[in-house]
């Protein structure tokens, strides 16, 4: 377990990402994509739950992903998620931009730092 | 994008997102309480978890779409309420802006076919010229013509170096097939590189070879992709498949592109190497002597160079190629080329269907301001008579730019109604149109980008004509007063715009009647012309033989094909319902050949003019109904060998014999020395309906050897229509290998010169009844609006003893002060507009005063039956109700 000050709290950009790398895998309710990122990230990144449902009404706004009411593994009705094929581009293209940023990042950092 | 306006249009209701935040606390709830929390724990730690749920619902709503969307679709909504609830309102309004939108979309639709858009399928037009040759002679109007000599196409080809490439074409029919399949194709003979320049490939095969421009030995052929498909139901095995052209087989060797009409927009069956002319034409038309002028001649500028230089070129190597010639100083010398573009309409020759054309399209124009002026006046008056509920709008804070906003919105719902109407309406309207204006093209379809984009242009900028008056208004009204009186007041003063407006239509409608009027005169007095042949029951039918100048030169094959003649009439003759049946060797109203004709002694100049010359049959002239003015016609006894009689037409008798009596005595006709004329006819069109008639000299076809006949004219009983099945069957019993029998009531060889004529004078006539109609719907709403608002007025003049007589002259004074004052304009406008009809007009001054007159008159008459409704109301107002109503 992880402690709170190591979690990352999520730039709006990146959830975007995350929330189109996790629709990529599958067929995702809300809560399951929250789970989902934050099971993958190893407990690293956690998902404000409050964030997450305007995010997502905005990726479906923009025609990246598509929902459909349906019925969860414990029988809960909720609203499931899933990619299109525009969703499915705008996801190769963030990825992309998101590792030349981070490879820039790292160049600018150097090799890692001792404490001092 | 779609995407967008769908989410737009439809969004996502607040309810459903909050249905979706509760089942994810419903979900995380049961979560923690599958790890061990308590019930009630794990719903407060989702809830925790998630935040405010009523923030996230507000980030939600903001998230949907912007304001002014939203803003926006209230007023589409508002709109589309307004327009449900008031039918009648919206009908008028949509439909009047669907006819004037619908005529624009037609007329666009003809003139882009006619004169914008390049031919289909050819590359770099903007390079490509037809040729055209102008002989200016001092004192007479230059007349251009397209159609030249083998010879000049050979010298421009060869000495215009301005040109990358020079083709020529010649189009024409031509009989394929034989007996009943027998039928007549539309060809064009082309020089092989015609294609390359046009920058055409073949679907399949290949197009001609050089070789084969002059040579026709070949027997090559190559069809439209149309007739590959409907005769050889897209045989993927055409090549080496034969069609019989004129009784030879050629081999087909490839398959235009699929709507390739040459650069003409007439249809095309087949394509021929030129060198066919030479069998169809006569064995010389290639030839340097040949004094045949049928060919077009197209030719592609280098890109560095210019057309005036070409021009320069082409003149010069025209007059080179000419100098020689006989009489090279009164023709040639003063010759000069003019590079035209590839469309014909827009070429230096007159062409009656695009004058006609840019002509309707600007009177659709005028109908389209007047139905866009007629909706600006009814959403006007609407919004004044909504004075109250705007009044109260921005009193609750809507600002000015959202009620313009609203008002615009409400004129392009209009619009936008119209524009679908207006396509149903242009769906119909440009396939008649069309059929008048351009028989012989390919019918377009609506569906068209070009077409489409236009009609959406249109409909936009009516749509904000319509809706521009009222917003302004809106924008400017001050609204304070209006709240808490019980009237609205100041309406009747505020009327002004709408005066003008309405003005504007009177004058507009004034200027189409007008139109209408004289078209419709114009065209009755060319139908009133006297054409010497009694065309509602005359049928003539001529029939492909081999070729005619063949029979001509060989007196076998003419007596033959008289023979076959001669036995046909017999047949036709014993049809039922034939009247009568006669034969001659030419079309009734052109020409084939001339010949001379002068009193002896009077022999005329060298060079000098000839009438024509026309052998006839028995009973030649009771079939065709041609008058006699003098003497007798022919006897029975005339129609045989050596007869040496003639009959001449008025025209004639006057311009060649005009010395003393013209039955007397003898006369010369070609080389017959002594020939007597025995009677003088009516004389009878000449090909132009409007130029000179006549001039033709009758002769016994029997009297003469020479004489090859080519069409038989019939007089039909009743409706010649009807009979020519039976006929072409009577026709065709005589040899079942006859090539294509043509059977057309006669009149229809005049049909080219009335078609234009008789589409303006229609469509000048249908504008014209509709801007009295629009007239009259904007009349009666400014006087409804103002008798409601002037009720109030109209009670205490009654109350104080006003009588009912003297409320109605109230009212109609109004009416027709704005009546009068339009149909002053209007006239006005016509007479300034009479110059430029006047060239399309026959028979009727532009400024007839007749035809002035009773448009005026229709316009008043109107104006007192749009009144009749508002002035029954206005003496039915009750003093009593009105004056308790304050």
């Amino acid at each position: 377990m992880t402690t709170k000050s190591e979690r990352a709290a999520l730039l709006q950009g990146t959830l975007d990402l995350l929330v189109l790398r996790t629709l990529a895998l599958g067929r995702y309710h809300g809560h399951g994509i929250a789970l989902a990122i934050q099971s993958s990230s190893q407990g690293a990144l956690l998902v404000d739950h409050g964030s997450l449902y305007p995010a997502l009404q905005r990726l479906e706004a923009s025609g990246w992903i598509r929902a459909e009411w349906g019925v969860s593994d414990n029988n809960r009705r909720a609203r499931f998620y899933e990619l299109t094929a525009a969703g499915r581009k705008q996801l190769l293209r963030e990825a992309d931009e998101w590792r030349r940023l981070s490879q820039a990042v790292s160049l600018v950092l150097g090799p890692e730092l001792s404490g001092g | 994008m779609l995407h967008r306006i769908w989410q737009w249009l439809r969004p996502r209701s607040n309810d459903d997102f909050a249905n979706e935040v509760a089942s994810h606390l419903q979900i995380e709830t049961d979560r923690l309480v599958a790890s061990g929390m308590s019930e009630s724990d794990a719903r407060i730690a989702a809830r925790r978890a998630f935040g405010s749920p009523t923030s996230v619902r507000e980030r939600f709503h903001d998230s949907r779409r912007p304001v002014f969307i939203e803003s926006l679709l209230q007023d589409v909504r508002y709109g589309l309420r307004g327009m449900r609830r008031n039918p009648s309102f919206t009908a008028i309004a949509v439909i009047s802006l669907a006819i004037g939108i619908g005529a624009n979309t037609t007329m666009f639709g003809t003139l882009d076919a006619l004169l914008l858009r390049g031919p289909a399928h050819v590359v770099d037009a903007d390079r490509t010229s037809k040729l055209y040759f102008e002989f200016p002679r001092p004192g007479e109007p230059s007349i251009p013509s397209a159609n030249q000599g083998y010879r000049t196409y050979t010298a421009i080809r060869d000495h215009a170096s301005g040109f990358e490439s020079v083709a020529a074409y010649w189009t024409n029919k031509v009989t394929s097939g034989s007996g009943p399949d027998a039928r007549l194709l539309d060809f064009v003979a082309v020089t092989p590189n015609y294609f390359s320049m046009l920058g055409i490939h073949p679907v399949v095969g290949r197009f001609f070879g050089d070789e084969e421009e002059r040579d026709d030995n070949g027997h090559v052929a190559v069809i439209a992709a149309e007739l590959w498909r409907s005769t050889y139901g897209g045989d993927p095995n055409i090549l080496g498949r034969t069609i019989d052209i004129h009784g030879t087989a050629y081999r087909i060797v490839g398959v235009t592109p699929e709507g390739f009409t040459g650069v003409n927009l007439s249809r095309v069956d087949i394509w021929l190497p030129l060198g066919i002319a030479r069998s169809l034409l006569g064995p010389t038309v290639l030839e340097r002597h040949s004094g045949a002028y049928w060919l077009n001649i197209l030719g592609k500028r280098r890109l560095s160079v210019s057309p005036d230089r070409v021009a320069t070129e082409v003149t010069a190597a025209f007059r080179e190629e000419w100098r020689d010639a006989p009489r090279y100083k009164e023709r040639f010398a003063t010759a000069r080329a003019i590079i035209g573009p590839l469309q014909q309409a827009r070429g230096p020759t007159d062409d009656l269907a695009s004058r006609a054309s840019i002509w309707i399209g600007a009177v659709s124009l005028l109908v389209l301001l007047l139905a866009s002026t007629n909706v600006a006046n009814l959403l006007l008056l609407r919004s004044l008579s909504r004075s109250r509920e705007v009044a109260v709008r921005v009193s609750l804070g809507a600002s000015r730019g959202r009620l313009i906003q609203q008002s615009l919105v409400e004129g392009m719902l209009i619009a936008a109604s119209a524009v679908v109407c207006a396509l149903f309406v242009a769906r119909w309207s440009a396939a008649s149109v069309n059929a008048f204006l351009l028989p012989k093209a390919r019918p377009t379809s609506i569906i068209d980008p070009r077409l489409l984009t236009f009609t959406a242009a249109v409909g936009l900028g009516s749509g904000l004509i319509a809706a521009l008056a009222p917003a302004l208004v809106t924008a400017r009204r001050e609204f304070a007063k209006y709240l808490g009186s019980g009237r609205m007041a100041g309406g009747p003063q505020r009327v002004g715009l709408q005066r003008f407006l309405i003005g504007l239509q009177v004058a507009l409608a004034l200027v189409l009647l007008v139109g209408a009027g004289l078209f419709v005169t114009s065209f009755r007095q060319i139908r009133a012309i006297d054409l010497g042949v009694d065309v509602d029951h005359v049928l003539s039918v001529s029939v492909a033989f081999g070729s005619i100048q063949e029979s001509l030169r060989d007196p076998g094959a003419r007596a033959t094909a008289n023979a076959l003649f001669g036995e046909m009439v017999d047949r036709v003759r014993r049809v039922p319902g034939v009247a009568r049946a006669s034969t001659s060797t030419g079309s009734a109203f052109a020409a084939s050949s001339a010949t001379a004709l002068f009193r002896p002694g009077h022999s005329p100049a060298q060079g000098s003019p000839v009438p024509f010359f026309r052998a006839v049959g028995t009973d030649y002239f009771q079939t065709t109904g041609t008058a006699l003015v003098r003497g007798r016609l022919f006897s029975p006894d005339d129609h045989r060998p050596n007869s040496h009689v003639i009959i001449v037409d008025e025209s004639a008798a006057k311009r060649f014999l005009p010395e003393g009596n013209v039955l007397e005595g003898c006369v010369v006709v070609g080389s017959d020395p002594c020939v007597h004329v025995v009677g003088v006819v009516k004389d009878a069109v000449m090909w132009d309906m409007l130029g000179d008639k006549g001039q033709i000299v009758y002769r016994p076809i029997e009297s003469f050897d020479g004489g090859t006949i080519t069409t038989i004219v019939i007089r039909a009983a009743g409706d010649p229509v009807g009979l020519i099945p039976a006929i072409r069957a009577a026709v065709q019993s005589v040899s079942p290998t006859l090539p294509w029998v043509d059977i057309h009531p006669v009149g229809q060889d005049l049909d080219p010169q009335l078609r234009p004529r008789r589409i303006s004078a229609s469509i000048f006539a249908v504008f014209g009844i509709l801007a009295l109609g629009l007239a009259a719907v904007g009349l009666y709403g400014l006087l409804a609006y103002a008798v409601a608002q002037r009720s109030h007025e109209i009670g205490v003049r009654k109350a104080l003893g006003a009588a009912d007589a003297g409320i109605a002259r109230l009212i109609l004074r109004g009416a027709l002060g704005i009546t009068v004052s339009g149909v002053v304009t209007g006239v006005v406008a016509s007479l300034a507009a009479s110059k430029l009809v006047a060239s399309q007009l026959y028979g009727v001054s532009p400024r007839d005063p007749m035809i002035i007159a009773v448009s005026a008159a229709s316009l008043i008459v109107v104006t007192i039956i749009a009144a009749l409704v508002p002035v029954r109301r206005a003496t039915r107002v009750d003093p009593v109700i009105t004056l308790r109503a304050d």
